[in-house]
């Protein structure tokens, strides 16, 4: 396969990965900018560990992203409590101080950034969408899934019927840690290096732009946003230079025209049913 | 050494302080965060460079970047926050995320990435004061910060803007009531807000050199911490929180070490947001 | 002789014309011999990619002139490295995976190489820094990076005893850039041992006063310099800081001299400094006023080919960073003439290990400021201490 072409569905298949990741806690209601964070939780410890230690790809995926995840527990049982305004910025400041961290700690690099990894093919980039997919359609099918809906849609309403309001929001943070966390583990041995500058807020904010683009009310509309949005820069290569610009122009368009973006709950149930009659 | 430190470190906190202000202020009126805020201080910082490689005087830079700024915050206000104003809490945000994105590409467009800097403005006189050495660009500097902020303060205090603007972020309904026009009041607030953030950003530029299209990052982000520290939604609060960022950094690079400069400020950061999200003047109205 | 003796004769006969015919057949097939160009045009050190980029353009316009490579035209496949390691290792992949280049002159900084050599070894490729000078990176990374650079702990010897020559330099201060590779290893490592060296005490210690490569502004860490009353400031950065702490100083009144090594030849300091400038001192392999004729015909081809590629003030006038592209392009054509490269497709790998293997024993190569590799990889070549004067680098002295 060209060369070019396997960048682009490599970096497609993170985008996704790091949409989901995103999506597990705006499906929450609450917006977290500081997932990057997260992401570069999960590709230094398990750099460190295939290239230092010289642990096996798969283990020290695994142990990055699970990383990742008790991250997520630890700093979003503090962060969590936060209302509103005060909550996104609470992730932000993590995300920061995640990447601001990495530039300073010498063990993986430091400023210089960490190199010698390799080893992340497509396959194991798509294995990984298709099985964390598979979990959030299993999940959104089972009670905790629909607990995550009541949360969602009414807070003071999901509490009086029982549900602990609380457990759900942290258990999907982490969740998310987890999902950012094997994400940037397969981007750093594609990568080869990776430097903290790879992990800032615009990759947070890119993250939550997929999922926003794409419709936050289903988990396919992570999937899509992620495949429009890394695709589109590609498509615009004919506009040479203005193709970034053109990016942002469509970007605040259809926040303003579609705020709730393409795929809604609604327009998944008429594809369903398209489909069906279809068959 | 440390007085000229701290006279370093309040010039630098000057312009912190004149983005933390543009960020309560739409804070107050909106209960809603303007996440490009940061790239209103670039859109000044360019528009001054732009305007001064044109020949015109420092003065007329200044106030294209002022009015620029000022304007492009407006389009902000207009593209993501009205027509979100009935969408969920979240989405004008996300909407001006998108926008700050869309900036940092125009700019990049038309400036190229790699850093711009002001043309010369020919000499400089140094004012000494005992072992104090300070430039007359610095003066300027902390005149025209300063002179801003006790300029805000006023206006929001005495006229009539200032006192619709207090009223609609308390009560919009009972505001619009009284014929206060929200709309009006919220674009006004815009401008202002963008205004000084690109007046920040072109005096920024003018005494540190160089700006780059993604310079509104981490302004945005030292204007969100500067915000916070000093309060919510309190003016005078953002004042202080701006300066006392200034200083830290400053006292950062001297005496420790350029590298952990962000890491230092966004743990504090992280704690006031954890432990005193009040910030250290509390607003004294609920937020 | 009876008849198996002529058998074997013409046996031995027809190998050895076989064998003959094959060591004659050195020319390669094709259309066109591809090499690499892996360099900044944007980013950082865009000024200085443009001006590598039209060196090694210059190069193959030089041999495409005189018929190309054994009669097959060289074709030169350029990739942006952005001045971002990221991006160096997508633009390797290109020309090596995409472009199926023989070689790859480049990437420039050692940040950049550091992530982009490794690569370079899984894909058995020979890639030639241009401007990577930060001490060990090409001995780390045998058998396929290579550099055609000077390290810094020589030019910064170098420097430092010129600087003392001029200045009578006994207490010096040094800053240091924490966030760049090669900044950051001039500030900690190389300038402290050449201060050393030369008996000149370092009144900041083992803690310089430190900045980030790119910081918008600098009056803290000139503050706190200012306070230390130095003879003189040792910079451990790139170019484009270097210029923003010098006008920074003489804002506040410092008019104490300033010196590095080679990253200071870029960002155009000279030009952008003016009379605040005037008297730093940097080092280099090569300068623009040499007149023997490889110089002189390198600096006509530059000059033939600056008209139309990247044209800009900025470009006009070649530096070293320039020689050492130029000069990569022609040990790459040397090495695939003498080494018999094929240039088929099935040859790909064969041909690049061939020149690898060629640059591994390149030692008496007759370059503009070139003469091969030593056993780390590394160039080796003399050294130019220069200063910055009237708006240009000039000679001080020459090694």
């Amino acid at each position: 396969m060209n060369v070019y072409v396997e960048g682009v569905l490599a970096l497609m298949g993170i985008n996704i990965l790091l949409a989901l990741s995103a999506y597990a806690i705006l499906a929450t209601d609450r917006l977290s900018l500081g997932n990057a964070g997260f992401m570069a939780i999960g590709a230094y410890v398990s750099s460190y560990l295939s290239v230092n230690l010289g642990w096996g790809l798969l283990p020290a995926f695994a142990l990055g992203g699970l990383t990742a995840a008790a991250v997520g527990l630890l700093v979003g049982l503090p962060v969590l409590r936060l209302q509103g305004i005060y909550f996104v910025m609470g992730t932000l400041a993590f995300g920061e101080i995640v990447r601001t961290f990495f530039q300073n700690f010498e063990p993986t690099g430091g400023a210089y950034g960490m190199r010698g990894m390799f080893g992340t093919s497509l396959g194991m980039i798509y294995a990984c969408v298709a099985v964390f997919l598979a979990l959030f359609l299993a999940y959104g099918m089972a009670r905790a899934g629909l607990a995550a809906d009541a949360v969602r849609d009414d807070d003071e309403a999901a509490r009086s019927i029982g549900i602990n309001v609380v457990a759900v929001r942290l258990l999907s943070f982490a969740w998310g840690a987890l999902i950012a966390g094997v994400a940037g583990a397969l981007f750093a041995h594609y990568a080869l290096y990776i430097e903290s500058g790879n992990f800032n807020f615009l990759v947070s904010a890119n993250a939550v732009l997929f999922v926003i683009l794409g419709g936050v009310q289903t988990v396919w509309g992570a999937v899509v946003g992620a495949i429009i949005l890394s695709l589109l820069p590609e498509g615009f290569r004919f506009l040479a230079d203005w193709r970034l610009t053109a990016y942002g122009f469509i970007l605040v368009a259809v926040m303003a025209l579609r705020p709730e973006g393409i795929l809604t709950r609604g327009m998944l149930r008429s594809l369903r049913r398209l489909l069906a009659r279809t068959a | 050494m440390l007085a000229q430190q701290i006279v370093n470190g309040i010039t630098l906190g000057s312009t912190y302080a004149l983005i933390a202000i543009g960020y309560t202020l739409v804070l107050g009126v909106l209960n809603k965060l303007n996440i490009a805020h940061g790239e209103l201080f670039m859109v000044g910082a360019f528009t001054g460079i732009a305007v001064a490689r044109m020949g015109a005087p420092l003065a007329v830079s200044l106030l294209a970047a002022f009015v620029l700024a000022g304007l492009m915050a407006v389009v902000i206000e207009r593209t993501c926050f009205y027509p979100l104003r009935n969408a969920s809490f979240l989405s004008p945000m996300l909407s001006t995320i998108a926008f700050g994105i869309l900036l940092q590409n125009l700019a990049t467009q038309f400036f190229g990435s790699d850093p711009s800097r002001f043309p010369d403005t020919g000499a400089s006189f140094q004012l000494s004061l005992g072992t104090l050495s300070v430039s007359a660009i610095h003066i300027a500097i902390l005149a025209t910060a300063f002179g801003l902020m006790i300029g805000i303060d006023l206006l929001v205090r005495r006229t009539r803007w200032g006192i619709a603007l207090r009223a609609t972020s308390d009560d919009p309904e009972t505001a619009a009531q009284q014929g206060m026009h929200p709309s009006r009041v919220t674009m006004t607030t815009f401008f202002v807000s963008g205004a000084l953030a690109g007046v920040a950003g072109m005096l920024t530029t003018l005494v540190y050199s160089q700006v780059t299209p993604h310079i509104g990052i981490r302004q945005g982000l030292i204007g969100m911490v500067a915000m916070v520290i000093g309060g919510l939604g309190n003016l005078r609060g953002a004042m202080i929180g701006g300066l006392a960022i200034g200083l830290v950094e400053t006292m950062n690079d001297a005496y420790f070490s350029a590298g952990y400069r962000d890491l230092v400020i966004f743990s504090i950061f992280f704690a006031f947001l954890i432990f005193k999200p009040e910030g250290l003047f509390p607003a004294h109205r609920s937020s | 002789m009876n008849r198996n003796g002529r058998t074997i004769i013409s046996l031995i006969g027809v190998l050895a014309l076989a064998f003959a015919a094959d060591v004659c057949a050195q020319k390669p097939s094709g259309s066109e011999v591809r090499i690499g160009v892996v360099v900044p045009v944007t980013g950082q050190a865009a000024d200085v990619g443009k001006r590598e980029a039209i060196g090694a353009q210059a190069a193959a316009d030089v041999i495409n002139a005189r018929g190309g490579v054994g009669g097959v035209p060289i074709k030169l496949y350029f990739a942006d490295e952005g001045t971002n390691p990221q991006e160096a290792i997508g633009a390797v992949r290109k020309v090596a995976g995409d472009d199926k280049v023989l070689a790859i002159v480049g990437p420039h900084y050692s940040g950049t190489a550091e992530a982009t050599f490794p690569l370079g070894n899984r894909l058995k490729i020979v890639q030639v820094a241009v401007a990577s000078s930060k001490p060990g990176v090409a001995k780390a990374n045998r058998p396929y990076a290579f550099r055609n650079t000077l390290t810094e702990d020589k030019i910064g010897e170098a420097v430092v005893k010129a600087a003392k020559q001029r200045y009578g330099l006994k207490r010096v201060a040094i800053i240091s850039d924490t966030k760049d590779a090669v900044a950051r290893s001039l500030g900690m490592g190389v300038l402290p041992a050449a201060l050393q060296v030369n008996g000149i005490e370092i009144i900041t210690g083992k803690d310089p006063v430190t900045f980030q490569n790119g910081d918008a502004q600098f009056t803290a860490q000139v503050t706190r310099l200012k306070s230390l009353n130095p003879d003189g400031i040792a910079l451990g950065a790139l170019g484009p800081d270097a210029l923003n702490i010098i006008l920074e100083a003489r804002k506040q009144g410092m008019t104490q001299p300033f010196f590095g090594t080679a990253p200071l030849m870029e960002g155009n300091l000279p030009e952008r400094g003016g009379k605040a400038v005037n008297g730093t001192f940097a080092g280099s392999v090569w300068d623009s006023t040499l007149d023997d004729p490889a110089s002189s015909a390198f600096k006509a081809a530059y000059a033939a080919r600056a008209k139309t590629m990247y044209p800009g003030a900025f470009t006009q006038n070649p530096d070293y960073y320039a020689t050492n592209a130029y000069d990569a392009v022609f040990m790459m054509v040397e090495a695939m003439l003498k080494t018999g490269v094929q240039n088929r497709a099935d040859s790909l790998e064969a041909d690049r290990d061939r020149i690898k293997d060629y640059f591994s024993k390149l030692r008496n190569f007759k370059g503009v400021a070139s003469t091969g590799f030593n056993d780390d990889g590394d160039g080796v070549k003399n050294v130019i201490v220069t200063e910055a004067r009237d708006g240009r680098w000039r000679p001080v002295a020459s090694r």
